[in-house]
């Protein structure tokens, strides 16, 4: 699979895939990693960047 | 629920970049990994950034909050290895397992035609379906550059996804 799917950079379904769901921070304990058979509603990338927002640690 | 995209700095503060009201998990389809990735690569484009892995929802702000204080050292140790870096993505050839040495043969290649490639690299990772490299951002075009000289198959730049650890408690 050679398609460009992100302007500028080379990736495939493949290594998408790949990376997203076995690479990435994994936390145990308390945190739900939650990936669940449901359809999730589509949010556009424009709205999705709009909508990140930030959580900072207290103090320094 | 609070989506985690990942997390980084942000006027030197740890800073968990998230969606709030989440109401529905996430399920791993195209455009939904699509969306986690192009988030995650603007971000790494103001800042380092360690990216989650898909699907990574907490409770409420509280417990991000907590995950920030309480990880702080090894969030800080990984944001400052990764800073000013990207991840890049090649894949060898397959070895064909015709027989128990030619396999083997054909790996020890594969390791050999790649070797150029660790030597612009601050780190690997043997993944499952490729090998990972950590480059330094202004090393980036000549990485690029020697895969296609050397005819490999590349991917990237990505968020370095196979350069973030597990956080076990």
């Amino acid at each position: 699979m050679t398609e460009t799917l992100t302007p500028g950079r080379e990736v495939t379904l493949v290594d998408l895939v790949d990376r997203l769901l076995g690479g990435g921070v994994v936390i145990s304990g308390d945190i739900t990693l939650a990936v669940a058979d449901i359809d999730l509603v589509h949010v556009s990338l424009r709205a999705l960047i709009a909508s990140v927002e930030k959580v900072a640690e207290g103090g320094a | 629920m609070i989506y985690v995209y990942g997390i980084g700095e942000h006027d030197g503060r740890l800073t968990a970049y998230v969606k709030r009201d989440v109401s529905v998990m996430p399920e791993p389809e195209p455009a939904a990994l699509l969306d986690h990735d192009r988030v995650v690569y603007s971000l790494m484009e103001r800042g380092p950034v360690l990216p989650m892995r898909f699907g990574t929802v907490l409770d409420d702000e509280n417990e991000v909050r907590s995950l920030l204080l309480t990880r702080r050292k090894e969030l800080r140790d990984m944001l400052a290895r990764v800073r000013g870096r990207v991840e890049f993505g090649v894949r060898g050839e397959q070895p064909k397992a015709t027989s128990g040495r030619d396999y083997l043969h054909a790996k020890l290649e594969t390791r050999r035609s790649l070797a150029p490639l660790a030597e612009l690299a601050v780190d690997t990772r043997v993944r499952r379906k490729d090998t990972a490299y950590l480059v330094d951002s202004h090393l980036a075009a000549a990485f690029r550059q020697r895969a296609r000289n050397l005819k490999l198959s590349l991917s990237g730049p990505w968020p370095p996804y196979s350069f973030t650890g597990a956080l076990d408690g």
